[in-house]
């Protein structure tokens, strides 16, 4: 009797020992502190350029693998060589989960992009806070990549929304507009006007 | 009595491993921190966009729930900011001295910079550390100039609210670059849609 305690004892000892074991590994946690992500924000030092996302295309390096983050119809459309697949809103299902464990584990640099620059931004920041360390962000996203390679691999105008560089010398343009209030006046009355018109055109046709 | 007395030191000694490696395999974040998988649901949620109309329309109306928040460095910020705006540096996001904004209660935080990048960045840094209520300004300043500063008139065959958005950004145009005729202004295009509308409901009869 005594005995059989013991050994139920045991096993029970043994189970919680496992299944903790197990849960940590692969229960999602935070491996930066706040005040690292911040410090990942502020390095910027994850961006490849299309041309040397094309080098490593061509090449065939191992040490690389692209995540293509758009929908599977538009991977299906056209991708990177050797891209994979992993929609940004199914990151966390187990078997995408698992794949990602697997290149970090294998010590591949993971390259993210989505259709624009701006779609792989948020799940490198995630990814980044969460165990992955070997990551970077495609310059442009594939639209850009397109455009480069179409070039054949010449210099591109970078698309707009890659970086935060302000577009306006918003201060000047702001004095340029209020110094000049006939015009703004103007340009109000004008508009109004054609587009009254055209309506007006449109709905006598249908009838 | 010897053998019970080991039990009980084994079962010590199991318990205080599995305390320690608790300890030691907890996540790193601070008891307010957002899990993880509640962060990347937050993060797939389109609602922390808000459009530059709906920020402009709101800053008109001084709507007293608001509270825009700037990003970028302060030079930036001196040069030009919307009006009303707090400017907290995504480098001094963390910083003691900005909780009580960032956590200021029944406030929606708006987060902006020249794109939604850093801003971007800034809101999952935000959100994670348990801050709520915090939204990004989609577009950023860049976006905001293009369609308040410099706002692109609708095609003539454009839908009434096309057109409606239209004469709302000149108006916004005018509060913004300091232009005193601004009501004068909006006030002499009022009449319009109405006869348009009244148009509108006489061919609809006839037909």
């Amino acid at each position: 009797m005594k005995n059989t305690a013991k050994i139920i004892l045991t096993l029970l000892f043994v189970f919680i020992v496992l299944v903790f074991l197990f849960s940590g590994r692969n229960q999602l946690r935070y491996t930066l502190s706040a005040e690292e992500v911040l410090l990942e924000i502020i390095k910027e030092d994850y961006d490849m350029s299309p041309r040397e996302a094309n080098e490593i295309s061509v090449n065939k390096e191992k040490t690389t693998v692209f995540i293509d983050l758009r929908d599977p119809v538009l991977y299906d459309n056209g991708h990177l060589d050797q891209a994979v697949n992993i929609p940004s809103g199914k990151l966390l299902d187990r078997h995408f989960m698992k794949m990602l464990r697997n290149f970090h584990d294998e010590g591949l640099t993971m390259v993210l992009y989505g259709q624009d620059h701006r779609e792989a931004v948020g799940p490198f920041l995630f990814l980044r806070q969460t165990g992955f360390n070997r990551l970077k962000i495609l310059t442009g996203g594939y639209d850009y990549f397109q455009r480069v390679a179409a070039s054949g691999n010449g210099v591109e105008e970078l698309p707009e929304r890659v970086s935060e560089e302000p577009r306006y010398d918003f201060a000047a343009l702001i004095e340029e507009i209020g110094g000049a209030p006939g015009q703004v006046q103007q340009a109000i009355a004008q508009p109004v006007i054609p587009v009254r018109r055209e309506k007006t055109t449109t709905i006598q046709g249908g009838c | 009595m010897m053998m019970k007395d080991k039990a009980y030191w084994i079962l010590a000694a199991v318990l205080l491993m599995l305390g320690g490696g608790l300890l030691v395999f907890s996540p790193a974040g601070k008891p307010d921190e957002l899990p993880p998988e509640e962060l990347f649901r937050a993060m797939h949620d389109s609602s922390r966009f808000l459009h530059t109309d709906e920020v402009t329309r709101r800053i008109i109306e001084e709507d007293p729930s608001l509270l825009l928040i700037d990003v970028r460095n302060s030079e930036s910020f001196r040069s030009f900011s919307l009006p009303g705006a707090v400017n907290i540096p995504v480098t001094d996001l963390l910083l003691p001295e900005w909780e009580d904004y960032l956590r200021a209660p029944g406030m929606e935080k708006v987060l902006y910079s020249n794109d939604d990048i850093m801003a971007g960045q800034a809101w999952i840094l935000c959100t994670r550390v348990g801050i709520t209520d915090l939204y990004i300004m989609r577009g950023g300043l860049n976006l905001w100039a293009d369609h308040i500063l410099v706002p692109e008139a609708p095609p003539e065959t454009a839908s009434m609210e096309l057109t409606d958005r239209y004469r709302f950004r000149l108006g916004a145009r005018l509060y913004f670059t300091g232009g005193t005729g601004a009501e004068v202004s909006v006030m002499q295009a009022e009449p319009i849609p109405v006869v348009r509308r009244e148009k509108k409901t006489t061919i609809q009869g006839g037909c």
